[in-house]
């Protein structure tokens, strides 16, 4: 087949969603690099350039730096959660397969693409002092009711859990397929071998499966430096300021009111950490993937 | 005996996942039909007609027809024919463009520029955090008198889907037998004419899955439509995001609406079940 002669052809397929994506994504995101050096407010005229004035107050202030900690503690927290569980899940279902697991599959993934907002107003009315559920089964375990979303510890928690939950299911899913798609011939030589059930977890099934958790950890880390509606609707940052992650600084202190320049300042800090994860996260594949090969 | 007495363990221990997973979800359902004062009682109520008599009242007003409702609620009919016409387009655009990408990629190399290296560039927009985008975006728009419009919503949501539609689609298109298309180029049709006539019909179930999560993602989306939207461009997470503010914890008609902007995010969940993981996994390499 000549593929000479589709040179213009193949351009045309191409061309329309890459430069879309350029004009919409690319172009803002330099502006926005612009924008770190500039003064802008809305309402009051041109663009000022500042040169690097938002990031000596970017280095000054202690709010921020407190809502980098938040948000990397949101980052961990809640990851380490949702591996965790989502793990064990994942292995649960593969245990047992049949008809029980299938349909418990579609019911645990209900929360996935259910809409956040929506969702964090649910876990409020839930996480209610007085008459949510939740304080109600604490109670009847014998257990104190809580005031989840008062202190702020327990306003953190509360935050992790929800998105604990409503991630966890992917998690989950996502090792379940690719436990379903290993070399199921490893195993059964394994079991013939005499490999018993923790044997096997351990020397078998977490190394076939550790390309796809550092795969969806990946993910999932990218995705937890961007929590925000589930803040925004359960504390939106509060008790005081004891909950905001940089987004939600960003949105409580200056959106429409301040300097625009300094929040897009703050965006580029997440762009950076986001690439930081980014980095570690595909260093330690290839680290992985090196000493798995020596053994 | 004891496989039996293993499976019954792993289903138990399925199931607390399950109740956990479902449970807040139908406590939203069992709310919005509460009243206003079997919502605030000591002892949550769970199920309708033995705990408590359901009521419309909660979806009244949250549809503001009530004389109780605040002004606030009636305009989610107007946050729902945006929020509607913002996902729909959005979609159909991201498809459009993502599914030539994702078509040109799994058929084309395109010389010096490695084809990965193209699907690293488009999935890597996809990493980007919101916010960094949604400020230059708020400056650049209102520049160009664009903010609290719809079509700028558009915009935004179709370049936010173009990567999800380019990974789910490339799977599809790698399943369409070449052999096909070189027996219609033999035929003298054009690449434009076969990607039309031929592929796609044939990947209409990925182009419909694809379309699918656009839709579902950009109905979801909070953050730009925050920055973006005001007032007449208002989508429906905005408008139900403003509850609390504007009403007081009134907590049966928060569910009330809750549920109803979840509606077709559980039918697609339902309906495209299969491929969640697919299409939540845009962006994972796999090593």
């Amino acid at each position: 087949m000549s593929r000479t002669k589709d040179r213009k052809s193949k351009l045309l397929f191409l061309l329309p969603g890459l430069g879309y994506l350029v004009l919409l994504s690319i172009f803002p995101l330099f502006f926005s690099l612009y924008l770190v050096f500039c003064r802008w407010q809305a309402g009051s005229g041109g663009i000022q350039w500042v040169g690097l004035q938002n990031l000596i107050q970017l280095v000054k202030d202690e709010r921020f730096h407190h809502a980098l900690l938040m948000t990397l503690c949101y980052i961990l927290l809640s990851v380490f959660f949702q591996m965790v569980l989502g793990t064990i899940l994942a292995l649960l279902l593969h245990g047992l397969r049949g008809r029980f697991s299938m349909v418990s599959r579609v019911l645990v993934s209900i929360p996935i693409l259910l809409t956040p907002i929506g969702m964090a107003h649910i876990w409020r009315i839930m996480l209610d002092f007085n008459s949510g559920p939740v304080n109600y089964f604490l109670e009847a375990l014998g257990l104190p009711r809580v005031m989840w979303l008062g202190s702020p510890l327990t306003a953190v928690f509360s935050i992790v859990m929800v998105d604990v939950w409503q991630w966890m299911p992917f998690v989950a899913l996502y090792l379940y397929t690719a436990l379903e798609s290993q070399e199921m011939s490893v195993r059964e030589a394994a079991r013939v071998d005499g490999a018993g059930g923790w044997q096997m977890l351990h020397y078998i099934v977490l190394p076939l499966l550790s390309p796809y958790l550092s795969s969806i950890l990946l993910l999932r880390l990218i995705d937890a430096i961007k929590i925000f509606d589930t803040i925004y609707i359960l504390t939106s940052g509060g008790p005081g300021s004891a909950t905001e992650n940089i987004t939600i600084y960003a949105y409580n202190a200056h959106f429409r009111t301040f300097n625009i320049g300094y929040m897009t300042a703050m965006g580029w800090v997440l762009v950076l950490l986001t690439n930081m994860v980014f980095m570690l996260v595909m260093r330690l594949m290839r680290r992985k993937g090196q000493s798995g090969k020596g053994e | 005996m004891k496989r039996r007495l293993k499976n019954l363990l792993l289903m138990g221990l399925i199931l607390i996942f399950v109740v956990v997973a479902i449970f807040p979800v139908y406590y939203m359902i069992v709310t919005s039909f509460k009243t206003q004062s079997e919502v605030y009682s000591i002892r949550p109520s769970l199920i309708p007609f033995v705990d408590y008599q359901p009521t419309l009242e909660a979806w009244r007003m949250a549809f503001g027809f009530n004389k109780q409702a605040s002004g606030v609620s009636g305009q989610i009919f107007s946050a729902t024919r945006n929020s509607l016409t913002d996902a729909l387009f959005g979609a159909l655009l991201s498809v459009l463009m993502g599914s030539a990408v994702a078509y040109g990629l799994t058929r084309f190399s395109y010389g010096r520029i490695k084809n990965e290296n193209i699907s690293f560039f488009i999935l890597a927009q996809r990493m980007f955090p919101p916010v960094a985008l949604a400020m230059p975006y708020y400056v650049l728009f209102l520049r160009a008198g664009m903010t609290d419009k719809n079509l700028t919503m558009v915009l935004v949501y179709a370049a936010m889907n173009i990567p999800l539609v380019t990974w789910m689609l490339s799977d599809f298109f790698k399943d369409v037998p070449v052999e096909i298309e070189e027996a219609a180029m033999v035929d003298g049709m054009s690449r434009i004419g076969i990607f039309f006539q031929i592929v796609v019909p044939m990947v209409v179930p990925g182009i419909f899955v694809a379309f699918l999560f656009s839709f579902a993602f950009s109905w979801n989306e909070f953050l730009y439509a925050l920055t973006l939207t005001f007032n007449k461009a208002k989508t429906l997470p905005f408008q139900i995001a403003g509850m609390v503010s504007h009403s007081g914890p009134r907590y049966a008609e928060i569910a009330a609406q809750a549920t109803y902007v979840m509606i077709p995010m559980l039918v697609i969940e339902i309906a495209a079940n299969k491929y969640i993981v697919r299409g939540l996994s845009a962006g994972a390499l796999k090593s």
